[in-house]
């Protein structure tokens, strides 16, 4: 049991250490009387390991010669290595995790963060505001299916309890539409990132909540006067 | 030869003995410990961690010339070291300065005479 563990502290230390004085040291081993001696050498065969992997970096490098210039016509060399050094294989694996790890949080942060969710060019996505101020429409500002991708976060089924019923919120064309079930959808216009008016009535809005992650959870509908309360 | 050794010194515990155990003859990496342990009357012992990451530095700054396994050996697995002429030189001139640190700390050390009345 305990031999195994040795060729096992022996096969961790580094591939150059260990190719060279591997076999070595477990012949030492194998020479030892007694469990307390062979102990002793466990012992010092794992801060062997410390010290190999901790203390002497470079030396778990085999460096290698570096090659000399080939001269080529002019006497200009084609190849020329400065810099024998080369990181450690471990030092690569930790460094690609973290990159890793870097990459993952930023896409996180991208996807969640408030910005996104006021990045939406609302005034854009409108039907007649190009046509108004005489500029280019929205669908030649942006591709279309960049904003069809933002007002995907509008779209849903959202729940009221008082009165129980859903709205369904979708994409019709270039713009959002408001629909209770078995009712013509209506158009919405945004005038806000959260506001968006129903079929071109001032009065009539329909808000919108984002949650703390910046999704959309809340929808507030205001007819006529007459206001409702749905969750997605 | 020992003004250039002296940048080098003082040297390592494990450093010297491992001079020290292949001053005599040429010995594998086991036979280097017990000469060692037999050098120092079983006081300083070194483990196979520590003598091969010192051999290795040896070796590297040129003190240790690594001979391989020998034919006929009772084991293959052992390769043996010997000392090569700048180790020698390296081991002079640690041995040198010792011997300075010897006789001064006699000097320090020895009791001061009985003042006569």
């Amino acid at each position: 049991m305990l031999k195994h563990l040795y060729r096992c502290a022996v096969r961790l230390h580094p591939a150059s250490f260990r190719r060279r004085f591997g076999d070595e040291m477990l012949y030492v081993f194998d020479q030892q009387k007694g469990t307390l001696a062979a102990l002793g050498v466990m012992l010092d065969c794992v801060v062997s390991l410390f010290r190999q992997w901790a203390l002497r970096p470079r030396n778990s490098i085999e460096l290698s010669v570096a090659p000399l210039p080939t001269p080529t016509a002019g006497h200009i060399p084609s190849f020329e290595t400065l810099d024998t050094f080369r990181p450690r294989t471990s030092a690569l694996i930790n460094g690609a995790i973290l990159a890793l790890i870097l990459f993952c949080m930023t896409v996180i942060a991208i996807r969640y963060s408030w910005i996104h969710v006021l990045n939406l060019h609302i005034r854009e996505i409108g039907t007649d505001w190009g046509q108004q101020t005489g500029q280019q429409t929205p669908a030649e500002i942006h591709p279309s299916r960049s904003v069809s991708l933002q007002l995907d976060s509008y779209v849903g089924e959202y729940i009221s309890k008082s009165p129980p019923g859903k709205i369904m919120i979708r994409i019709e064309g270039d713009h959002l539409a408001l629909a209770f079930p078995g009712h013509a959808s209506l158009p919405l216009s945004p005038v806000s990132p959260n506001r968006f008016i129903i079929d071109g009535i001032a009065s009539n809005y329909a808000d919108f909540t984002a949650d703390r992650w910046g999704r959309i959870c809340c929808l507030s509908v205001v007819i006529n006067g007459n206001g409702i309360a749905a969750q997605r | 030869m020992i003004e250039r050794a002296d940048s080098n010194l003082p040297l390592s515990s494990a450093a010297l003995h491992v001079l020290l155990a292949l001053a005599g003859e040429d010995l594998h990496g086991y036979g280097i410990m017990q000469e060692i342990a037999r050098q120092s009357e079983g006081i300083y012992k070194l483990g196979p961690g520590t003598l091969y990451d010192n051999l290795r530095k040896l070796i590297q700054d040129g003190w240790v010339q690594e001979l391989g396994a020998r034919r006929g050996d009772d084991d293959p697995r052992r390769r043996y070291y010997r000392l090569t002429d700048a180790g020698r030189d390296i081991l002079r001139a640690e041995t040198a300065r010792l011997t300075q640190v010897v006789r001064e700390a006699r000097l320090r050390l020895r009791v001061p005479n009985p003042r006569r009345v």
